[in-house]
């Protein structure tokens, strides 16, 4: 028995070892790559390297809404305001049991049309479409029957004029620039197929007409953590994933895509919650598969502001829906693996998102259990166990602390002192204890996951932009 | 032992941890400190240029010495974006053009000393060019060859920067060079960015379209498109050598797309029936010339044409389907005419052609 328990010690110990160094490294790799990169960048524009062109290309702005009557307007609305010469706006009513479409129909006093639509890709049926044209932008609103986000965005798709199209939620705000950054990539490189933008917590910042004029870390812990969490990620790994095309993920709230060859992959899968993610893998699958040359880039500077949930309901539903996700498109695709024809992407990207993504709560948890258990039987080593929680702790709060303060810097974002020192102490929080809170709550994900696997969830919306 | 090692990994991990906080608070500090020096910079060149601007005081002794000064301090970059923040603010003024004149050949040797630069210093060198050339009324043969160099091992923003200066130079010989150099290198530049940057051209554009139109034939598909598109913008008449081509069996299908644009935007009588003959005889397999043939048709109004829009709104594709009830809309037949159309039109003819119309013919 004691040689089983030392037997069974020595390899998790030698097991959290090397994952805790690959992840620390990682994590070093990727906020070191990723500041250089900004760095550069905001060099870059300094002395002009950049693509400034007064015209670009046009793009259909995808908006999927479902029960959005408090923000659609304020999204809309904020839509309107983009610095960019051509570009429509497709709302996507999947359903609402709410006012949502009213709302639309009567505040920008919308033309019901009978629009022939053609079906590229598959979708549920319209049920009612009505138009109209502002600031001489033209706005369409598709109301549908209820078939999830992906088919909302199908549809979406069927209905877009132009070659390229953005999807973005309907309670996510762009910066008034944010068009004309995430489409600079595709004029630098003809295979670019897809361009993720930058997620950034909207209840951080004060915007009016498109332009940011205030930043305050919100009182709401919840919220503070998830943006130290975003700007780590955002900032961090998607850059390292970005300089070998191994990125995964474009988030659904601010994505650009390349319409003929999204059309050609078959469009966003219904039948899943992660339908951001599968499409990107499915993407990257497509192209490989098929010998077709391209790159999906992300794109740091193109930003869009996004509403967190603020209660710890919301976040719970929200974090067991990306699991979920996460766990449906890593199935998926499980081929990728370590398979040689996706090169680095089957072993790296893939790696990365199974063992520190997808399988990251259960292994933590495992941690503690055993530690848990190590005390209980008395081969606990505290003193060592302390200091190595202690640095692990430290070293995240500082490489998030890395992130944050980057992020601010690059984007000239003025913030006050209290909340720079609210900014540090949320960094070790969100380390020590934000982090087991998710791992437990992508650790129960899969409770009830046959009943409940293409179940959204619940958000509750606030009106947050007052004057956009 | 094992504890022995680990114990380094960790004071190693601390020390990246050290090192990151010192770097996080290091960058604040120099960033700081940058804008500052940056704004005292160009607060010392406002007022160094501002002397010179200014006859009473320029003479021929200060100005050599100025621009002693010039060749000096402007080698470093964030000297020359200190003195181009001035520069861009006072851009067309009569003393300024007068002045980078005077100073051009400083700028000649500059452009020497920044060729040897990384590609995003020779970036920003082409940028400043470019901006001050549109000011300068003449140019040398030498400050263009040493442009074309700096395409060499170059990014693309450097490229669309030295792109830019050759245009605002005016030089249609140092253009054609440089898309020759594209070419050559096999290398990438967006169709779009060409084409409108070329509209930027300060020279005679409709002799640099001739020109480059009969050298492009011998270039890459992108670029073809890229002068088609160029020519397309302009009044010139290109309609003989666009429609030969046109009929070319080898053209490719992308050239003929950015012809059959060309012809909606300057159409010819004699183009007429061409476009329809695109129309009535696409395949199924291949039908995008179909589809630009239907949008184009809207600037060839006559009853042939009419004819041909109505037939194609029966048509398997939904492009042609929904282009011709637009040109038909865009010819602007009579109503009377319309309903009749409506009515002969099958299921999916009648439904786009209510939406393009924005008319219920049913409810008529």
């Amino acid at each position: 028995m004691t040689r089983f328990i030392t037997y069974f010690y020595t390899g998790v110990s030698v097991f959290f070892l090397i994952y805790l160094l690959i992840y620390a490294s990682y994590l070093f790799a990727s906020v070191t790559v990723g500041a250089f990169r900004l760095y550069k960048l905001e060099k870059m524009a300094q002395i002009k390297n950049e693509l400034k062109h007064d015209f670009y290309f046009p793009v259909s702005i995808l908006v999927p809404a479902y029960n959005e009557e408090i923000t659609i307007i304020d999204s809309v609305e904020s839509l309107l305001n983009l610095k960019y010469r051509l570009y429509e706006i497709i709302v996507i009513d999947d359903g609402s049991q709410d006012r949502t479409t009213e709302v639309m129909v009567g505040h920008f006093q919308m033309k019901r049309v009978s629009r022939p639509i053609r079906r590229m890709v598959a979708c549920e049926t319209q049920e009612a479409i009505y138009e109209c044209r502002v600031k001489n932008i033209k706005i369409t609103l598709i109301r549908k029957k209820n078939g999830g986000k992906g088919d909302a965005l199908n549809m979406g798709i069927n209905a877009s004029e132009y070659p390229y199209f953005l999807c973005m939620d309907a309670d996510s705000m762009l910066q008034d620039d944010s068009i004309e950054r995430i489409v600079q990539p595709v004029m630098e490189d003809d295979d670019v197929v897809a361009v993720g933008g930058l997620i950034r917590i909207a209840q951080c910042v004060s915007i009016q007409n498109g332009e940011i004029t205030g930043y305050h870390l919100p009182w709401n812990i919840l919220l503070s953590m998830q943006v130290m969490e975003y700007d780590r990620s955002f900032l961090a790994s998607r850059i390292l994933l970005d300089s070998f095309n191994g990125n995964l993920i474009i988030s659904g709230a601010f994505g650009l895509f390349k319409k003929d060859v999204v059309v050609a992959a078959g469009g966003y899968d219904r039948h899943t919650l992660g339908e951001d993610m599968e499409l990107v893998v499915k993407l990257h699958a497509f192209c490989k598969n098929n010998n077709i040359r391209y790159v999906i880039r992300y794109e740091p500077n193109a930003i869009c502001w996004s509403q967190a949930p603020s209660t710890f309901r919301d976040l719970k539903s929200q974090r067991r829906r990306w699991h979920l996700g996460l766990f449906q498109c890593m199935m998926k695709y499980r081929h990728l693996f370590l398979n040689r024809h996706y090169g680095l992407l089957g072993t790296l990207s893939y790696m990365y998102y199974l063992m520190y993504e997808l399988c990251s709560p259960i292994i933590e948890l495992f941690g503690l259990f055993t530690v848990i258990l190590a005390i209980l039987i008395g081969v606990l080593n505290v003193g060592f166990m302390l200091k190595l929680y202690l640095l692990y702790a430290v070293y995240g709060a500082v490489l998030t602390m890395t992130a944050f303060f980057q992020r601010i810097y690059s984007q000239n974002v003025k913030i006050s002192a209290g909340d720079v020192l609210k900014a540090c102490v949320m960094c070790v929080i969100e380390n020590v204890f934000f982090r087991l809170v998710l791992d437990f709550i992508r650790s129960t994900a899969f409770f009830g996951y046959r009943k409940r696997k293409l179940v959204w969830g619940k958000i509750k919306r606030t009106k947050q932009f007052e004057d956009s | 032992m094992r504890n022995y090692n680990i114990n380094y990994i960790i004071y190693f991990y601390i020390f990246i941890c050290l090192t990151l906080l010192f770097y996080n608070i290091a960058y604040i500090f120099y960033t700081k400190i940058r804008e500052y020096v940056q704004e005292e910079r160009s607060r010392r060149w406002q007022n160094e240029l501002e002397h010179i601007w200014n006859e009473a005081e320029c003479t021929d002794q200060v100005l050599q010495k100025h621009r002693r000064m010039l060749r000096r301090k402007l080698k470093k970059t964030d000297q020359l974006i200190a003195y181009n923040n001035v520069m861009e603010k006072y851009l067309g003024n009569s003393a300024v053009s007068d002045y980078l004149g005077r100073c051009y050949e400083d700028f000649l040797v500059l452009a020497q000393e920044y060729g040897s630069r990384d590609a995003m210093e020779r970036a920003f060198f082409a940028y400043v060019i470019s901006l001050y050339h549109s000011h300068i009324g003449t140019f040398s043969k030498q400050m263009v060859n040493i442009l074309l160099r700096y395409m060499d091992n170059a990014t693309v923003y450097c490229r669309e920067n030295v792109l830019h200066a050759l245009y605002a130079i005016g030089d249609a010989v140092a253009v054609e060079h440089a898309f020759m150099f594209l070419d050559n290198r096999g290398l990438y530049h967006s169709p779009k960015l060409i084409s409108d940057g070329l509209m930027t051209y300060k020279g005679d554009k409709e002799e640099l379209a001739w020109r480059l139109w009969t050298r492009c034939h011998m270039w890459n598909e992108s670029l073809v498109i890229a002068v088609i598109q160029f020519v397309t913008q302009l009044d010139a008449d290109f309609s003989g050598e666009f429609f030969r081509e046109l009929q070319q069996e080898d053209t490719p299908l992308e050239l003929r797309f950015a012809y059959i644009r060309y012809f909606q935007r300057h159409a010819k009588p004699e183009l007429k029936s061409y476009l329809i003959s695109c129309l009535e005889e696409y395949d199924l397999q291949n039908n995008s010339l179909a589809i630009a043939a239907s949008t184009a048709l809207g600037s060839y109004p006559g009853e042939d044409t009419v004819r041909a829009l109505e037939k194609a709104l029966k048509s398997r594709s939904w492009y042609v389907r929904k282009n011709s009830a637009s040109s038909l809309m865009h010819i602007g037949i009579p109503e009377k005419e319309l309903k009749q159309i409506y009515a002969r039109s099958d299921r999916y003819g009648k439904e786009i052609l209510e939406y393009v119309s924005g008319k219920q013919f049913d409810a008529v």
